[in-house]
């Protein structure tokens, strides 16, 4: 880390920082360790049986979604690019939790049994559609893992002086605790404090902020900057919106996080919605906040710091636990909630898959811990030289979730959806994509993102007209493997309203 | 470049969405708490 960066990290009590973070860990293991005699059957232990209510709902979805790059991110933006910046966030999460809000009554009706996004792989297409998947999925996510690890070692370093391996150490490690003791409860039960938690201090404090400056004044202060900031003539930055809503929606679709939280929750569609629409809202917020720097002409040297400074420069006493509060509230809730998808895909559709589909449930619950933990301590070894490696993995899986915005879509909609289309149109996706990003120019990655999702809808559109198949829809509703016999309480029906 | 009505438009969807969210989300976390529908095994 440059001194720069540290010299301009804001100055906040350290044994303050330290004592928040004991209190998340206590509080989080607590509800964590009570909710462990709720898990008793293999339902229970993957989807938190089946029967989720709306407020667990909206907020699993919603704190899974928010990350660092939600609160810093849109305010980084907002302070390049403007109302545009804030937009262009705005677009790459907002629409992917809408659409599967959309989706997501279509998913519970045609497999009432899923479990993992593997079984719609599996089942809607083939071997080699599923064999490409898995991989892609897992390494996507622990991509996205290595990338969340990395930003809060940087952010709490960087903003409240904590060095960056004990930041990465107290995340993950705090994080592993709760999600092996009572897995997909703890992780929804854990969401609900911290996306409230990240809602409450969001809404109230820029509520705050903005009455104290009035909407007019951030206006004629950011016109008077740059008139760019307040216009939409800005080619780049609705460039990047179109380009993060296609990676948003990508990386929703193929994200087991996203379609266990579809067969966990009682009304999934209400929840998405209403998720999506409270996620923007932060986004919104968030970047807002670079127009009251830019009002109070707030020193900037780093533009992710323009969120906790605006607190800092409101709310002198407070706003930087305040700040401290909902980037570590926001880290560990996008942690838990990929840790957990990812362990629920290695037991699924690795374990049960491949070596022993009819554990006890003694067995895969101790697994569960085991493979948290050792995932857990993977991203940290991974990300312990702080590898530049991460930055370019997303950019590749950019491509990877564009590539299969289609596959998913039309393998829901439309029966005669052909699979070696699906194949073939994720791998041309690909292909295109990293040709032109690698190939033509490193300047290319929106247009690279936008391509592939463009190229994978061409293949199999293109694949299905000409070799249509006549899909049977009946075959999703059976999600286990040929050998494997339901758990106890497994399968049976779930009373939903 | 957008005119002031509408910046303060998009600024108040964000004060009012975000507070309007929140309010229904307590509430909805209140009520299935009362009624014990928060979290129920499958039946």
């Amino acid at each position: 880390m440059s001194a720069s960066i540290l010299a301009a990290a804001i100055q906040v009590n350290k044994t303050e920082a330290w004592v928040t973070i004991g209190l998340f860990f206590v509080l989080w293991v607590v509800v964590g360790a009570v909710l462990k005699r709720f898990v008793i059957t293999e339902e229970d232990q993957l989807l938190a049986g089946r029967n989720v209510g709306d407020a667990l709902g909206i907020m699993t979805v919603m704190a899974a979604w928010i990350t660092t790059g939600t609160i810093l991110g849109t305010s980084e933006m907002a302070w390049g690019f403007g109302i545009v910046g804030i937009i262009a966030i705005m677009l790459a999460g907002g629409p992917s939790m809408l659409l599967m809000g959309i989706f997501a009554p279509r998913i519970q009706a045609l497999m009432p049994n899923g479990r993992t996004i593997g079984d719609f792989f599996r089942l809607r297409f083939d071997k080699k559609n599923y064999y490409l998947f898995l991989p892609m999925t897992v390494i996507w996510d622990i991509g996205f893992l290595m990338s969340l690890a990395l930003g809060a070692g940087i952010v709490l370093e960087t903003l409240f002086n904590i060095p960056y391996h004990q930041g990465v150490i107290v995340t993950i490690g705090v994080c592993i605790v709760y999600v092996a003791l009572a897995q997909m409860v703890s992780v929804i039960a854990n969401d609900w404090i911290q996306g409230m938690l990240v809602m409450l201090l969001v809404v109230v404090a820029m509520s705050y902020v903005m009455a104290k400056t009035g909407i007019s004044n951030l206006f004629d202060a950011a016109k008077a900057k740059d008139s760019a900031l307040v216009s939409f003539k800005n080619g780049p930055a609705l460039l990047a919106a179109g380009a993060l809503m296609m990676y948003g929606i990508g990386s929703v679709f193929m994200d087991n996080t996203w379609w266990s939280r579809v067969w966990a929750i009682r009304r999934p569609r209400r929840t998405f919605v209403i998720a999506g629409l409270g996620w923007m809202t932060i986004a919104l917020l968030s970047g807002l906040s670079a127009f009251v720097a830019i009002y109070r002409h707030i020193e900037i040297s780093q533009p992710n710091q323009v969120f906790p400074k605006v607190m800092l420069e409101f709310l002198p006493t407070g706003g930087a636990l305040i700040a401290l509060l909902v980037m570590y509230a926001a880290i560990a809730s996008s942690v838990a909630a990929i840790l957990w998808a990812v362990t629920s895909l290695v037991l699924v559709d690795g374990y049960k898959q491949f070596v022993n589909p009819n554990p006890s449930k003694r067995r895969l619950t101790t697994l569960g811990a085991v493979i948290t933990v050792v995932l857990g301590i993977a991203v940290v070894g991974l990300v312990w030289n702080k590898p530049l490696t991460v930055q370019t993995l997303l950019v590749l899986f950019g491509i990877v979730t564009g590539a299969y915005i289609f596959p998913v879509t039309m393998g829901l909609y439309w029966r005669r959806t052909n699979e070696m289309g699906a194949f073939l149109g994720v791998a041309a996706a690909v292909a295109v994509g990293a040709f032109v990003y690698y190939g033509l120019d490193r300047a290319y990655l929106y247009q690279a993102v936008i391509l592939s999702a463009v190229v994978g809808f061409v293949v199999i559109l293109a694949f299905t007209l000409v070799r249509p198949r006549e899909f049977d829809w009946r075959a999703l509703r059976e999600s286990r493997f040929e050998d494997e016999v339901p758990s106890a309480g497994a399968g049976e029906p779930v009373a939903r309203r | 470049m957008v005119p002031l009505w509408f910046f303060f438009a998009f600024a108040l969807l964000g004060l009012i969405g975000g507070g309007v969210t929140l309010v229904y989300c307590i509430y909805v976390s209140v009520k299935e708490a009362l009624s014990g529908s928060l979290l129920r095994r499958g039946e």
